[in-house]
């Protein structure tokens, strides 16, 4: 009769076999008084060691040796808590929130937006004075006519709320102040 | 709220020290069966237990804990013979006071016990780093050969390999003791 492997066996005893394998093995440990012996042998040191592993070493002064263990750990613990920096709670954004701040954010975008001063694109119509280097000029429907002065000194412009502008100047040639006056109606 | 500050700390601190109480033997035997001596398995203990209750909201639930910390156990264990890459059966002599016998123990039963613990550890000294962690967390620790693979980082099939030596070996101690 041919005999099972002694790591067969082995494995056996401790249930790690798979199941068809630990089948045929019980199968043969019925016929073969050999192989049944060499097993509940295994049986029996698996048992011895279970039951053994959990006493504590030979002379080992358990209770102090248990003190000395949960007071470093006291202490190993402590020490832990001093050197960790303090974890502060990062603010979390939920979706409704973020929604409400986006729209807060366009509101303010689009106020800001239209406040802001546009460059007029309105047509002007009718008569329009306005000043120039060369003196005072009148546009009116796309003629233009400008009273000149004939002063190379820069001349005195003042503009009244009627609708009129006037002008200062000296004259180069006879050193007498000249004013012109313009009223558009 | 119900409960003060200074009431959770005070239960939090209770409970830290109910889970020591409670788990402190069953690990620090799980690991010197592991490193063989006694010296690294006080400091490995301790290194297990100040892991463990870093995290304390992963105590409340005391079976899960017991579990959870058994395998941290291992796991420091098997580092640090990883980082040693020996194992020191020493250290158990160094400690001369005598073990206080349960009461009610006769002297028949003290020597008994004291063959029995000798027997195991002489006989787990004849294995493999590997071989005697994964016969501990297989016939010691009753974990699956499943989970025995994923705290040694190898297959299930190296796994029976090494509990299956580990047992012939053993065997084999205990005969050559008992001839």
């Amino acid at each position: 009769m041919k005999h099972v492997h002694e790591t067969d066996l082995a494995l056996y005893a401790g249930g790690d076999l798979p199941l068809w394998r630990r089948l045929l093995i019980s199968l043969h440990l019925k016929r073969c008084t050999d192989c049944r012996r060499e097993a509940e042998y295994f049986r029996a040191e698996r048992d011895f060691v279970t039951d053994a592993a959990i006493e504590l070493p030979r002379e080992l002064a358990w209770n102090d040796l248990a003190g000395e263990m949960r007071a470093n750990i006291q202490l190993g613990l402590e020490a832990g808590e001093c050197v960790t920096p303090v974890r502060r709670p990062e603010p979390k954004l939920g979706w409704r929130a973020a929604v409400a701040l986006t729209s807060a954010t366009l509101v303010i975008v689009s106020g800001w937006l239209w406040l802001l001063p546009h460059p007029s694109t309105a047509k002007v119509e009718g008569v329009v004075l306005s000043a120039t280097a060369d003196g005072i000029e009148l546009l009116d429907a796309g003629n233009t006519l400008t009273l000149k002065h004939t002063s190379a000194e820069p001349a005195i412009l003042s503009v009244s709320v009627e609708g009129g502008m006037s002008e200062h100047y000296v004259d180069d040639e006879t050193g007498m102040v000249t004013i012109n006056n313009v009223y558009v109606q | 709220m119900s409960e003060t500050l200074p009431q959770l700390l005070g239960e939090s601190a209770e409970r830290r020290s109910r889970f020591i109480a409670d788990n402190l033997r069953r690990i620090f035997v799980q690991i010197y069966r592991i490193v063989g001596n006694v010296e690294d398995a006080q400091d490995l203990t301790q290194e297990a237990f100040i892991k463990a209750l870093q995290r304390s909201e992963q105590i409340r639930d005391t079976k899960k804990a017991a579990h959870w910390l058994s395998r941290i156990a291992t796991n420091t264990a098997i580092d640090f013979l990883r980082r040693r890459g020996r194992v020191d059966f020493t250290g158990v002599d160094e400690l001369t006071e005598p073990l206080c016998a349960p009461s009610g123990e006769s002297p028949e039963q003290i020597v008994l016990r004291s063959e029995r613990r000798e027997y195991l550890e002489e006989g787990l000294a004849q294995l493999t780093v590997r071989e005697r962690t994964a016969l501990v967390l297989r016939d010691v620790e009753g974990l699956p050969a499943e989970e025995v693979a994923r705290r040694l980082n190898c297959s299930k099939a190296t796994v029976r390999s090494h509990i299956a030596n580990a047992r012939i070996k053993f065997r084999r101690y205990l005969e050559r003791r008992q001839a």
